[in-house]
């Protein structure tokens, strides 16, 4: 007969000897964990209503990013408020008096935990977790970012480093590693609404859109479309800053049509000035100078080098002096002035 | 042959299969020599076919596309392409006689992958082959009969307009090599290498699209051959059809004025001139087609016509049928199709590049939000009286690093308010921070329970603590380290050590301790102890009776002393005297305490 995997002796047993099951014999005067792990979140502003983050809607407009510094103060006022529950006498109010100074000290231990408490980690283990770091309290820093990429790409990967990286780097290198700061709150509170929050001030921070295999594309830049210039690996070349960019000729009835061979012996006219782009010998080169790999933007320094001429939103505008240029238009407009 | 690591891929220009599709015939022979003479054993022919897709492609041939099918995102940067499964495929056929290339030379694939909106192209389903090729392209590929397959079906001019030229066929095709075992870029297929055909066309956005993989093998009635500069004529590409707009009316001006197509035409005459092949006459749709001037150029129709295409009642069919030849319709050999949808804001890398960055309270000057230096903002509050007045708010998000407030754990939000000096007005950020935390915890049920709970078990611990001191204090009880050890266990448990240990009893009602204690044992001390009725009492019982003090006179004047017990025994006057003595201690105890 074969074996059963568990009795219920055994599985009754073991239940038994969980942690969670052990520990009910708390000793008087220790935070219950339930209490703990509320105020732990009130800390790093969980549930918070967004109003008293951002009192004005100008604060934060759309599509736009907004970096901070967050006052411990204010959430220490916040634990004093959670507190004054049931806060009726003075005999409540002289054992906070005495037990107010401790009780932040285990928070500020206690609010390293958040993270994996949201996670659906086991309360003591992440209890555990969070009481072998003995450091005092660090700076906390973080970012809001509204956004309509918040919405399409949800699950975009957030990184802060305390030193500044330059690419071409790997985020799982050791290196990356070692200097990336703890993530202690990331989530969306709106489906366009973006926060984090570190530990200590980061030197750069990197959003990396999520992997999807190879893409092939071009950039619009204005009303044309450019193709930075990649070297034999497919990392972009940069000067200055700045990615090089090659126009890309298309077809004169047809501006979304490409000329492929035009386009070509552009790119081997523009490796003539830059020697470290990939040489055009084929298909094979051509895919690597249209490929378009998934986008890690970079926050760092005070120097803004986005690209000029992204249109906005809504692509919907129109050159005035082009379009009257047109003779229909230009005598039409005339006739309306009078001037016909 | 190098293989890639996870997550990289090796790029190849083309994979020539080693055999082209065609009939074969393998002949087998023996040369035998006997003595230099030649016997040739007979030899066999085995013939057989090398085949592939050719009119159509199974779906498993296909092993991914971008934009993915049914797709709706940003794609309007991206270049839409196709994956194949079989390395070898775009080069498995050749192009057409006038495209073969030598043995190191890059061959001509065979595939093009063209994307078209869905307004511009119609998808046909099995349908014969001679109806889709032209005839001449049905005997240059063989006259294979009974083939049906699928078609797209578009303007003619328009494919020439779109299709990429031979050169650039090349360009388009090329070979990926992956790990087979990274999941992200194999995705499933046995040996890591994928032919890749990318389209010449980008989307746009706002705009339903259909990918066509199509054959073009022998098709060079559509394959361009010159490239569509800048410079050149444009409205004229074909001397034999004349490209006339359809009618549209036009778009609104940027001034709000709408003129249509009548209208403009009230208000310029064209001459015949600018109609000519070689003029730059802007033909975007902008042009009315119910001019009324002489049409002249090098075409087919008639000159001195007054021509009108507009769709009137009267000449519906003329337009119609004159449609079908100005516009003639091309039909290509359909391998694979999938469509997706163009929408959205734009590109990851658009919105990123497009963001706002800042510190929290930068703000546009247009808005007209005052924020101060330290972050602050004005907002209205109705006073306790219930006036309006202006506080200061700043929330926990500032623009620098703020040291953290000292001054102890607040019981109020009241304590938490800060005035400004200069202008007297209030500061009530930490005093909204208590009160938000106030309602936030007040909200939760249970943990309210828990904190009524923590204070509990805090005010028994501290009430067990006094206790503990009280003892120590009391009953010298310095055993009690814990405090949260049982006291009462412990206790009884000092208690009786401190009992067997042999000290006395605490208490000494009868004063016999005292007693003890004294340095001679005082009769008056030993009445009151025994509660005896006089002191003399106590005299007699201590022996200390003048009888009992004298010398004993023994009768005899017995000279030798008594050295054994027989001697002491025959003693009768001494043994008298003693017993004497005796009976007299005896009464002296008797009467007074009447005691046996």
């Amino acid at each position: 007969m074969r074996l059963p995997a568990t009795t219920a002796r055994e599985a009754l047993f073991t239940r038994l000897k969980d942690p969670a099951q052990t520990s009910v014999l708390q000793p008087d005067g220790d935070l219950p964990p339930y209490m703990e792990s509320f105020l732990s979140h009130l800390r790093l502003l969980v549930g918070v209503p967004f109003e008293y983050l951002i009192p004005d809607d100008r604060m934060l407009p759309p599509e736009s990013i907004r970096f901070f510094y967050v006052d411990r103060s204010w959430t220490d006022r916040l634990v004093d408020g959670g507190l004054a529950v049931g806060q009726i006498g003075s005999r409540e109010e002289a054992h906070y008096q005495a037990r107010g100074s401790a009780l932040h000290q285990l928070l500020d231990q206690s609010e390293r935990m958040v993270r994996s408490l949201q996670r659906g980690t086991d309360f003591y283990a992440a209890k555990a977790v969070s009481d072998a770091d003995q450091r005092e309290a660090k700076l906390i820093t973080g970012f809001l970012l509204r956004s309509s990429a918040v919405k399409q790409w949800p699950h975009m990967d957030v990184r802060a480093y305390d030193v500044t990286i330059a690419e071409p780097f790997e985020t799982s290198s050791a290196n990356a590693i070692g200097h990336q700061l703890k993530l202690l709150r990331l989530e969306l509170l709106a489906p366009s609404l973006m926060i984090a929050l570190f530990e200590t001030e980061p030197k750069m921070v990197i959003l990396e859109e999520p992997h999807h295999g190879v893409q092939f594309g071009v950039r619009h830049v204005g009303s044309q479309l450019k193709v930075p210039l990649r070297d034999g690996h497919g990392q972009q070349i940069v000067k200055n800053g700045r990615a090089v960019q090659v126009t890309v000729p298309t077809r004169k009835r047809h501006s979304d049509v490409i000329r492929v061979a035009a386009l070509r012996q552009a790119l081997i006219d523009a490796h003539a000035a830059n020697p470290t782009a990939v040489v055009q010998e084929g298909s094979g080169s051509f895919a690597i100078s249209v490929l378009d790999p998934p986008w890690r933007q970079h926050f760092e320094g005070t120097e803004d080098f986005a690209d000029t001429g992204f249109p906005g939103h809504n692509l919907e505008f129109v050159n005035v002096t082009f379009t009257v240029q047109q003779p229909l238009v230009l005598s039409s407009v005339k006739t309306v002035l009078g001037v016909l | 042959m190098v293989n890639p690591n996870v997550g990289e891929m090796i790029l190849f220009d083309y994979i020539r299969p080693p055999l082209t599709a065609g009939e074969y015939r393998m002949r087998v022979g023996t040369e035998v020599a006997i003595d230099g003479t030649g016997q040739p054993l007979p030899g066999q022919d085995f013939f057989f076919d090398v085949e592939g897709p050719r009119f159509a492609l199974a779906p498993n041939e296909v092993a991914g596309v971008f934009p993915p099918r049914n797709g709706h995102g940003p794609f309007d940067s991206a270049l839409p392409h196709i994956a194949l499964g079989r390395r070898t495929l775009p080069w498995e056929r050749p192009l057409g006689d006038a495209y073969t290339a030598g043995a190191d030379e890059t061959p001509f694939p065979f595939l093009a992958l063209v994307m078209f909106e869905q307004s511009e192209c119609t998808i046909k389903r099995n349908l014969a082959l001679t109806d889709i090729v032209p005839h001449d392209v049905f005997v240059r590929l063989g006259q294979p009969s009974g083939i049906r397959c699928d078609a797209v079906e578009a303007d003619q001019q328009f494919l020439k307009e779109i299709l990429p030229m031979p050169e650039e066929l090349q360009l388009l095709t090329h070979v990926r090599q992956v790990n087979v075992d990274d999941r992200e870029l194999a995705a499933g297929d046995s040996d890591g290498y994928f032919a890749v055909v990318m389209s010449n066309r980008v989307p746009r956005s706002g705009a339903d699209y259909v990918c066509c993989l199509v054959s073009v093998e022998e098709r060079t009635d559509l394959l361009p051959v010159t490239d569509y500069a800048d410079t050149g004529s444009d409205i004229f590409q074909n001397a034999e059809i004349a490209d006339i707009s359809e009618t549209v009316a036009l778009s609104k001006s940027s001034l709000g004025t709408s003129v249509i197509a009548s209208e403009a035409d009230k208000f310029a005459k064209f001459p015949a001139k600018d109609l000519v092949a070689g003029n730059t006459f802007s033909a975007s749709g902008n042009v009315s087609t119910n001019f009324t001037t002489n049409v002249s150029a090098s075409t087919n129709f008639s000159s001195n016509t007054n021509f009108t295409a507009s769709a009137t009642t009267a000449n519906v069919n003329l337009g119609v049928a004159i449609d079908t030849v100005l516009h003639p319709k091309a039909q290509l050999v359909l391998l694979h199709s999938w469509t997706f949808t163009c929408e959205g804001d734009g590109t990851f890398r658009q919105l990123m590049q497009g963001l706002d960055v800042g510190m929290i309270g930068d703000v546009e000057p247009a808005t007209k939000l005052e924020v101060t230096d330290t972050g602050h903002i004005k907002i209205d509050v109705t006073d306790r009286l219930g006036a309006p007045e202006q506080s200061w708010y700043r929330g926990p998000l500032v623009a620098q690093p703020l040291t953290r407030d000292a001054l102890g754990p607040y019981h109020s939000s009241d304590q938490a308010r800060r005035v400004v000096a200069e202008t007297g007005a209030e500061n009530i950020s930490y005093a909204a921070a208590f009160e938000v935390g106030r309602l936030l915890a007040a909200a939760d049920a249970r943990l309210a329970q828990e904190l009524m709970r923590w204070r509990r078990g805090s005010f028994r611990s501290s009430a067990r603590q006094s206790a503990i001191d009280l003892l120590q204090l009391t009953m010298q009880l310095n055993l009690i380290q814990n405090p949260l050890d049982p006291v009462a266990l412990r206790y009884s448990v000092d208690v009786l050590e401190k009992v067997t240990k042999g000290i006395a009893p605490p208490t000494d009602p009868f004063g016999v301790e005292a007693l003890l204690a004294s340095p001679l044992l005082q009769p008056e001390r030993v009445a009151k102890a025994f509660a005896l009725k006089t002191v003399d009492d106590a005299v007699r019982l201590l022996g200390a009776d003048v009888a009992l003090t004298q010398s004993v006179l023994v009768d005899g004047g017995r000279a030798a002393p008594l050295t054994n017990l027989d001697q002491v025994l025959s003693d009768q006057v001494g043994m008298a005297a003693l017993a004497e003595l005796r009976q007299r201690a005896f009464a002296n105890l008797q009467e007074p305490g009447g005691v046996q």
